[in-house]
């Protein structure tokens, strides 16, 4: 187990630095003069040099690779082009917004996936496996930024029980949660059902059968617990999907999370931030992946030794 | 033949992917007559009669803030999402399955192309399109692009898992046997023996793209105004959603019908051609 959790980390270490790398990369790819982009189409001369200078761009790649890299080693991920506000201050604000949207609607996608998977496997072939399985699809097909609309046409404007202006108190969170949630929860129980359906034609379900338990304890027993590995995976997965469809979410619901701000910093060319930003979804993702990796391998031992 | 026509009539029994095909090819008609369709053309603006609701006559659906008939918008926007699906998914299946092949064909290069691979997986979600748009600008060609790329490691991870299942089969070794150069072997007798899964993630991966791609517009970094993409139309309509729904309400029902019934024919691909998925649903 310890060799599998070094072999993790390493491969965290890897994913880490290219990230960087990526980030870093990111102003030197712009097509055109980076310098002559930031500082915009009427810009003179001179302006086109100071921007140069200002973030040294006026040295060599190296050089200004290691400066990169030693100014995110102390924590420094430099001042927003526009406001000139240290960019941690900005994402200090943002992150916390994110960060509970992204846990809230994983959560719920978790907590109604999984039951409702259930029950469309063990009720196969009813009226309730079909009418999960179409809603599920629907969760699939629908754009989250529709969805999120019409629940603030129908909660807040039709029944007045929400508000529709961003506040940030928890009551708040409950449409966007519900909006990010859908696509997840689809996959989530469409997943279940099919992992919950093969498990159960296992011998060993079989057994267990015929050896006379209840089915009750030959579903949620023996079934849930083994069908639930795959099911793990795709959550794992759609935490990723989360992370990145928060961007579109708080879009819609106005949120002032790193979506909001992204999204803005890149219409501004606002280049520290999208590089920080980038930077810190992308390392929250790659801790995720590394926590969900090792608990698969707590949950099932054949997983370490592939 | 007769096991393709066999395949066909399991295709045409499974309703709700029969559904989506007709669907889809009923978009397809429209998206290509949409100037001979539409009652008027989409660009077209007409401020004393703006907001107006569905039902006024000569504007079935009603207008815009613009006063921009929706309907007309709507028709000439499923041309946009339609091309959106088809370059996305060419993009992608254009660089992802020669690099998949090659990473499951030539283990020299599988390291190379893995890590690239999962470098690009590292971003989560959109974030990858998004890296893309930053640094190109933002716009729909761009978008595509972007969601193209975005689209990439799912294509090389199946292409790549297709080839290592059959590089060990008695027909590539005979292939080898006979004088085959590894190009040729490739590409003639492993790869068709790989297009079942490839047709069924293209499929499902048009679903996404238009998706994807409708979602970059409605937060701006997509198609730009005018142009009527349905993305793009909600995110205009939606200053105006208190008052006049109706603008926001067609542009993303017509996202919902069209990704829709690419996922349900995706899924009906899926249990048709894939023998050992089918025992399970």
């Amino acid at each position: 187990m310890l060799q599998y959790v070094l072999r993790r980390v390493a491969h965290l270490a890897l994913v880490a630095a290219g990230v960087v790398v990526v980030t870093f990369s990111m102003l030197h790819l712009i097509p055109g003069d980076p310098a002559h982009v930031i500082a915009g189409d009427f810009a003179t001369q001179e302006s086109i040099e100071g921007v140069r200078r200002r973030l040294g761009l006026d040295q060599p790649l190296p050089v200004q690779f290691a400066r990169y890299v030693g100014r995110l080693a102390r924590g420094d991920l430099g001042a927003s082009f526009r406001s000139n506000v240290p960019v941690t201050r900005e994402l200090g604000l943002s992150y916390p917004i994110s960060a509970q949207l992204a846990v809230y609607s994983l959560a719920l996608a978790t907590a109604v996936g999984v039951p409702l998977g259930v029950v469309a496997a063990v009720r196969r072939g009813t009226f309730a496996d079909l009418a999960t399985m179409v809603v599920a699809m629907a969760g699939l097909s629908i754009p989250s930024f529709w969805l999120g609309l019409n629940l603030i046409l129908l909660f807040s404007v039709r029944l007045g029980w929400l508000r529709s202006i961003w506040g940030g108190a928890p009551a708040d969170y409950i449409l966007p949660s519900v909006t990010l949630a859908m696509f997840s929860l689809a996959l989530i129980a469409r997943q279940t059902r099919s992992s919950m359906l093969e498990v159960l034609t296992q011998d060993y379900i079989r057994t267990a059968r015929a050896k006379g338990l209840a089915v009750r304890a030959v579903y949620y027993r023996h079934a849930l617990l083994n069908a639930l590995i795959p099911v793990l995976t795709v959550i794992g997965l759609n935490f990723g999907y989360i992370l990145g469809g928060t961007v579109i979410t708080e879009s819609i619901f106005s949120m002032r999370g790193m979506g909001t701000l992204l999204v803005a910093s890149i219409l501004d060319r606002d280049y520290p931030i999208v590089q920080a930003g980038i930077l810190v979804l992308a390392l929250n993702f790659a801790v995720i992946n590394l926590l969900t990796d090792l608990l698969y391998a707590l949950i099932d031992p054949r997983i370490r030794y592939e | 033949m007769n096991r393709r026509g066999g395949l066909w009539r399991r295709f045409l029994r499974h309703r709700s992917a029969a559904a989506g095909l007709v669907v889809i090819a009923a978009l397809a008609v429209v998206a290509a007559l949409a100037p001979w369709l539409a009652p008027h053309p989409p660009d077209v603006q007409n401020l004393p009669g703006r907001l107006a609701p569905p039902g006024t006559p000569g504007h079935p659906l009603g207008t815009d803030e613009l006063g921009r008939d929706i309907l007309s918008r709507l028709l000439y926007g499923a041309r946009i999402s339609l091309v959106i699906g088809i370059i996305v998914v060419a993009v992608a299946v254009g660089v992802g399955v020669p690099a998949g092949a090659l990473a499951g064909y030539n283990p020299r290069y599988d390291g190379v192309i893995m890590r690239a691979v999962d470098l690009m997986l590292s971003f989560p979600g959109i974030l990858l399109a998004l890296v893309i748009i930053a640094v190109l600008g933002p716009g729909l060609g761009n978008t595509m692009l972007a969601v193209g790329i975005f689209s990439v490691p799912v294509f090389v991870r199946i292409t790549r898992a297709s080839i290592l299942s059959v590089r060990e089969l008695e027909y590539v070794q005979a292939a080898r046997a006979a004088g085959a150069r590894d190009g040729r072997i490739l590409f003639r007798h492993m790869l068709p023996n790989c297009l079942a899964p490839l047709l069924v993630q293209a499929t499902f991966r048009v679903a996404t793209s238009i998706l994807t791609a409708a979602s970059l517009s409605f937060i701006g970094l997509g198609a730009q105004p005018p142009t009527p993409e349905w993305g793009a139309m909600l995110a205009t309509g939606r200053v105006n959603l208190y008052i006049a729904p109706h603008v926001t309400l067609y542009p993303g029902l017509a996202i919902f019908i069209t990704v829709l019934a690419f996922n349900l024919l995706g899924d009906g691909l899926r249990d048709v051609l894939d023998p050992r998925l089918r025992a399970a649903h």
